[in-house]
């Protein structure tokens, strides 16, 4: 190889194999060999003066597995994996061939695996080149497919890693590993090369050579993007070739690179960019999706239940950004694993600690300052993680205008992850999370509400082909609302929903055609609708109690993955989901055909202890296909069914403190909602940018809506308030998305439509006379660019761009002079809407030296957020003060708000 | 050192912005205005008369306040058929003589329109009012907050609204001792007239509502009824309210509540949307047009409370409101030169804008005559609506 002796000047900036060999073959007169296909994913940013070729090919593919020979014929010979031997090349190739050179459109030589070739060569000692043998050793090797199993992990961190694609060479045949790291794949015996490919990690395979069913951990290196100048994009079809729809996984990284109010990352704001994902307004907990009501959401923080997500009046979200690890968000093929809203659910994972050191980090903003710590109780078999976020926000209040004086807010969250391994076969998961709000509005009136969760994990490994996942764990949620500015009239207001449950799951890789999911599971509810009690000795406040409530939901379910062809696969899943109200409990009846009213309330029965007094039940389906027309295009279709028996009751706009929860019970029937879902999904540019259309319908029965005037808080027939609705909900969602390069990002579109109706003229009261009328919610065009540009790797700059359509409200139609004041008179639910909603927000991003070994890393984030400073309308009213009526259009963050953050990790 | 400044400046930037802020907002929505019927009143079943007011509902854009309903013909209704009838009594006000129905249960109220369409209310329970205990005061800031506070010993009445006259005293800048008189163009002493001392009377403009129902004993306490501000002028020298207590039934509360919470407890970032409104009222022929208000059948208790400002512990600047010695334009009308008194008397006076105050002189000896605009001599310019003729209820000292 001692060639190049002419030198040559190059300055490569993210250029594709195609440019640097044009340009090498410019100034050296060389003709390049390679196939384009394999080059795909590489990018060369390199800069040298005066060098031989030789010394630039060297500095170009360092660090990656791409090869290069230079023969005496002045021929290159690109390679990937494999390293020609340059003996080889004389000659090798007809001179006729070598005519296509790079000036040639189609791809020039095809340079052949050299698998056999490297069984042969003594390899390097890298775990790359070895040949791992699995399985009990033959002779002679058999026919047939084996199943080889085994972990994926982080070789710093030992945490698994999940959704990395296990492929085989030369095959479409893979799959993911699951929140564990652990794949399952079937392949022949034999020798077999797999590539493992995941989000932010080096890419790498593995050789092997199956005797029989066998194990093999597999440990994978992040990506320091940073110091390689050469990026290597992470096989990206997933979109493509999932089966499921409307389905969006988020890492942490993207998360915190989307400017935040404050500059917290924020887990559920990020989920407000996606596609059919919307909110009413910035000061709310709940988010809405595809036409749901926010307490259709299911939050899952490592599997336990959060009800309310939210700090501050809904102004951050309640995860911990320096804890969690990724998001998922299932609009439409819900897994059949879940249930219980219907809506989504969105699935929050924490990382796993760090099994082979301690680290941590440190937060401080303008609102909050975080902690988390993490490390290994016993190296390589316990891990466990600590995160922990407290405001100092009351200084902030302090600086509001005098009406908001007398406000205080603190909050907390703490989070506590511990892993451990048993042995290879047995892991145990503990997840522990509190968080705690305590606010005042500028009232005599305080509020408190908390979530308190603890879960406890199994993971047994029977056989490379089965395993299963036993969780049991309580999740908690209590609010109380105290008032003491009257002491005749001082109360205290408890609410509190907790829920037991035990779950196994089972996954069974049944066949390279088949995989199997299955399991049960209960969830024991207990519901202290509402406590009122008086507060100081001079209260007269009666003390009133709702009777608890409590009921068992069970489910039982069985999924198959069915790839019927590698481009064909199905998803196919049935969820039976049974639920008992149980006693003990006193259950009111009212007259037939009737409203129910007081009025019509025509008896009472009390039902004993554990006494079943109601059941509801019923199979829920969930299927979906994907049919791949290209590689990098394919088409989905689902349907799915769901039930849902807890109920939000709420006559606020914004999920608020005080809205309660009510299990389905005799008068209250449970929800039920279907949705059939269409996507097309077409990747460009070797899939560095997806695109998606996805098309929903869906229907709604017996979403709870309030009548007029409904009282919520403390009824104890809270049914004569209420009305059965029947939503239907419809709409488009475009999605582009770029994950890799100096740009990345996503832009989504959404049109869609939500309506209710309540048609029933024995509910008492009808809607807009029974015709369907727009949900809160409903706010048609959405449109939202999140995107992050890298200038270099210390600096970055983000833009979040937001624009919808104003929420419907409910408008005066006319005036009127009634008790001393003008009055005025509603129009129909729903019928106007507020202006429509506009905010950009924009935020740089440095970061510190990126040497590896240092004792610290640091981080500033700075930004701005509402850019414009445009004054959103949260809500509109009308109100008549001192005789004439004015109308108010309410803004929250109407005005720019610049924000600083500083992160240290350690 | 760069952290510090940062946070310096962003001390400062938050502090100059809101981060939640109301702005007025007008839609353009509403081109043809509904136009139905409002009724509003309460069937005084005591010793009292009767008032039931019509009007019709405007226009949001619309600058006429109301739309009387004229020449309608009403009655009361009780629930042994006997009807008592309401006289026109012009604006849209029927009254009636007192219907001392304290037997009968239930009543209703019949209308039939000029264009003969027939209205009818719910029958309604009569209601027994309780009287009211006290009307008590706390000063609160730079003002006094009233409370209302009775209780019903039957433990029957559970729902309460209020409404109260308030009526204050107040006096112009300046005295007056002379006032012209523009036939004979001469001036004369104003002997015997008070323009200084003058009282004002505003209805309340709130829906006061109150309920024991969630209590052990059915007593209100201290129910806020009206905060009054120091700088409003009405604690400067008497204050007096006339608070009146009307017991309602558990509909009419409900009624009451939403109106209030759709027109007056709306603006908060966690507030219950606006609801429909029915009321008790249908067109007989048309159950679909909606008729606005709600009747209800009570007993009325009423109560005086009466504060002289030496009770009130508050002071400031702004304890009497504008015009101050600085607003207020004025001049002399000297008796010299005599020759054009007349006409410099005319030229000042005629306009009607401004009001003699008192004689100028020195030494005994009289030069002339001051005069200043009206607002600041006469009470009853200073505040439309007020009047100088002292309540009958009124103290000669407070």
């Amino acid at each position: 190889m001692a060639q190049g002796t002419k030198l040559i000047t190059v300055d490569f900036k993210q250029a594709t194999i195609g440019q640097v060999a044009t340009d090498l073959q410019t100034k050296t007169g060389y003709h390049f060999y390679y196939d384009a296909a394999q080059f795909d994913s590489l990018r060369v940013t390199l800069q040298l003066t005066d060098k031989p070729l030789e010394a630039v090919l060297n500095q170009a593919f360092a660090n990656t597995n791409y090869h290069f020979a230079i023969t005496s014929d002045h021929d290159v010979f690109l390679t990937r994996e494999h390293e020609l031997q340059p003996q080889l090349a004389t000659g090798y190739y007809g001179k006729g061939s070598s005519a296509a050179g790079v000036s040639g459109a189609a791809a020039i030589v095809v340079v052949p695996d050299y698998t056999e070739l490297a069984e042969k060569k003594v390899a390097n000692a890298t775990t790359e080149n070895k040949l791992y043998e699995v399985g009990i050793k033959t002779n002679n090797v058999k026919g047939g497919n084996v199943t080889l199993a085994g972990y994926i992990r982080d070789i710093k961190t030992g945490e698994p890693v999940v959704g990395a694609s296990v492929t085989l060479l030369n095959s479409k045949n893979g799959i993911a590993t699951n929140q564990f790291g652990y794949f399952s794949l079937s392949l022949p015996r034999g020798r077999n090369v797999i590539n493992i490919k995941a989000l932010g990690m080096r890419d790498t395979r593995r050789q092997v050579t199956m005797y029989s069913d066998g194990n093999l951990n597999i440990e994978v290196q992040e990506q320091v993007t940073t110091l390689k100048e050469v990026k290597v994009s992470a096989d990206k079809v997933a979109n493509v070739r999932s089966v499921e729809l409307g389905a969006t996984r988020l890492d942490i990284k993207s998360i915190k690179q989307v400017p935040a109010v404050f500059g917290e990352a924020d887990v559920l704001r990020v989920v407000l960019t996606l596609p059919g994902v919307t909110s009413v307004g910035e000061a709310t907990t709940g988010f809405n999706v595809r036409g749901g009501a926010a307490d259709q959401n299911l939050i899952l923080l490592n599997d336990a239940t959060v009800y309310n997500p939210a700090h501050f009046f809904g102004f951050f979200s309640a995860f911990n950004p320096d804890i969690v690890k990724n998001i998922e968000l299932y609009k439409a093929s819900i897994p059949e694993r879940f249930g219980g809203r219907l809506s989504s659910v969105l699935d929050v994972t924490n990382r796993e600690g760090n099994k082979k050191l301690f680290t941590g980090s440190a937060g401080i903003g303008l609102l909050t300052s975080r902690l988390n710590i993490e490390g290994p109780i016993v190296k390589d078999k316990t891990s466990f993680i600590f995160g922990g976020r407290t405001t100092y926000s009351d200084w902030l209040l302090k600086l509001l205008p005098d009406e908001y004086k007398n406000s205080s807010a603190s909050f907390y969250d703490l989070n506590l992850d511990i892993s451990h391994q048993i042995n290879e076969k047995n892991n145990l998961y503990f997840t522990g999370y509190i968080s705690h709000d305590a606010f005042r509005l500028n009232s005599d009136t305080t509020y408190g509400y908390s979530n308190r969760n603890a879960g406890l994990k199994w993971k047994h490994t029977y056989n490379n082909k089965l395993f299963s996942l036993i969780s049991v764990g309580v999740d908690d949620y209590k609010y109380n609302v105290a008032s003491e500015g009257n002491e005749v009239n001082g109360y205290k207001l408890n609410f509190n929903v907790s829920q037991t449950y035990a779950k196994a799951d089972f996954t069974y890789y049944l066949s390279p055609k088949h995989t199997l999911s299955y399991g049960i599971s209960t969830l024991l509810y207990h519901l202290n609708g509402g406590d009122l009690e008086p507060e100081g000795n001079k209260s007269l406040v009666v003390p009133d109690m709702l009777e608890p409530e409590r009921a068992l939901e069970s489910a039982l379910y069985l999924g198959d993955k069915y790839d019927v062809t590698s481009n064909l696969s199905f998803n196919v899943g049935l969820r039976y989901s049974l639920y008992n109200y149980l006693g003990p409990h006193t259950v009111y009846e009212y007259a037939d055909g009737q409203p129910k009213t007081e009025n019509s309330l025509v008896d009472s029965t009390s039902y004993g202890k554990n006494k079943v007094i109601k059941t509801y039940g019923g199979p829920e389906i969930r299927v979906s296909g994907r049919y791949n027309i290209t590689d990098d295009f394919s088409v989905k279709a689902g349907y799915n069914t769901l039930r849902q028996y807890i109920h939000l009751l709420s006559n606020t706009t914004a999920i608020s403190p005080t809205d309660v929860y009510k299990l389905s019970d005799p008068n209250i029937k449970p929800q039920y909602g279907d949705q059939v879902s269409f996507g097309l999904y077409k990747n460009f540019k070797s899939n560095t940018i997806e695109t998606s259309v996805e098309v929903y319908y869906k229907r709604i029965k017996d979403y709870l809506d309030y009548k007029s005037g409904a009282v919520l808080v403390v009824n104890h027939h809270i049914e004569t308030d209420v009305l059965n609705t029947r939503g239907k909900a419809y709409g488009i969602e475009f999605l582009l998305r770029k994950n890799v390069g100096k740009l990345n990002g996503w832009t989504s579109y959404t049109y869609s439509r939500t309506f209710l109706k309540q048609d029933d003229p024995n509910a008492g009261e009808l809607i807009n006379e029974g015709t369907y009328y727009p949900a809160n919610y409903d706010k048609p065009h959405n449109f939202n660019f999140t995107g992050n540009y890298r200038f270099t790797h210390r600096y970055s700059v983000s833009l979040n761009v937001v624009y919808s359509t104003g929420r419907p409200i409910t408008l005066p139609i006319a005036k009127y002079d009634y008790a001393g004041s003008e009055r005025v008179y509603y129009s129909d639910r729903n019928q106007y809407r507020v202006p429509d909603y506009f905010r950009s927000d924009f935020s740089i991003n440095i970061e510190g030296n990126h040497r590896v070994h240092q004792k610290t890393h640091n981080t500033w984030t700075l930004g701005v957020y509402n850019l414009t400073g445009r004054k959103n309308a949260y809500s509109t009213y009308f109100t008549s003060g001192g005789g004439t009526i004015t109308g108010y259009q309410l803004s929250i963050f109407a005005t720019a708000i610049p924000f600083i953050n500083y992160n240290i990790r350690f | 050192m760069i952290k510090n400044r940062f946070y310096i400046v962003l001390v400062v930037v938050i502090a100059v912005c809101t981060w939640q802020c109301k702005k007025v907002y007008t839609p353009n929505v509403v081109s043809s205005a509904p136009n139905y019927l409002v009724v509003e009143g309460v069937i005084n079943t005591g010793a009292d008369s009767t008032t039931i007011k019509l009007s019709r509902t405007t226009n949001l854009a619309d600058s006429a306040k109301t739309i009387k309903e004229l020449g309608a013909s009403l009655y009361v209704e009780d629930n042994t058929g006997r009807r008592h009838n309401l006289t026109e009594f012009g604006n849209g006000l029927y009254k009636s003589a007192p219907l001392n129905l304290q037997s009968t249960q239930q009543c209703r109220l019949h209308i039939i329109t000029k264009d003969q369409k027939e209205y009818v209310s719910d029958f309604v329970d009569n209601i027994k009012t309780p009287a009211i205990d006290s009307i008590t005061y706390t000063i609160t800031g730079t003002g006094a907050q009233f409370y209302a506070n009775t209780h019903d010993p039957t433990g029957t009445v559970k729902y309460y609204r209020w409404d109260f006259d308030e009526t204050w005293q107040y006096v112009a800048l300046l005295q007056s001792f002379y006032k012209y008189d523009a036939i004979n163009n001469k001036i004369v002493p104003r002997a015997g007239e008070n323009i200084y001392n003058c009282w004002k009377t505003n209805p309340s403009t709130q829906v006061l509502l109150g309920s024991t129902a969630g209590l052990s004993q059915a007593v209100v306490s201290a129910l806020p009824v009206s905060y009054v501000d120091e700088s409003t002028g009405k604690l400067a020298h008497g204050y007096s309210m006339l608070l009146r207590q009307y017991g309602l039934t558990k509909e009419a509360y409900e009624y009451w509540q939403k109106l209030k919470k759709n027109t007056e407890q709306l603006g908060s970032i966690f507030d219950a949307q606006p609801s429909a409104l029915t009321g008790n009222l249908h067109n007989v022929n048309d159950a679909k047009e909606p008729v606005l208000g709600y009747i209800s059948a009570s007993t009325v208790s009423v109560k005086r409370f009466l504060i002289g400002h030496n009770a009130i512990p508050l002071y400031s600047q702004s304890y009497f409101p504008p015009p101050g010695a600085g607003d207020c334009t004025g001049g002399t009308i000297n008796l010299l030169p005599a020759n054009t008194f007349d006409a410099r008397l005319k030229a000042a006076m005629s306009s009607g804008n401004f009001t003699l105050t008192d004689d100028n002189g020195s030494a005994g000896v009289l030069i002339g005559y001051n005069y200043a605009s009206s607002e600041c001599v006469d009470c009853r310019v200073k505040l439309l609506g007020g009047t100088n003729i002292k309540p009958s209820y009124w103290p000669d000292v407070l």
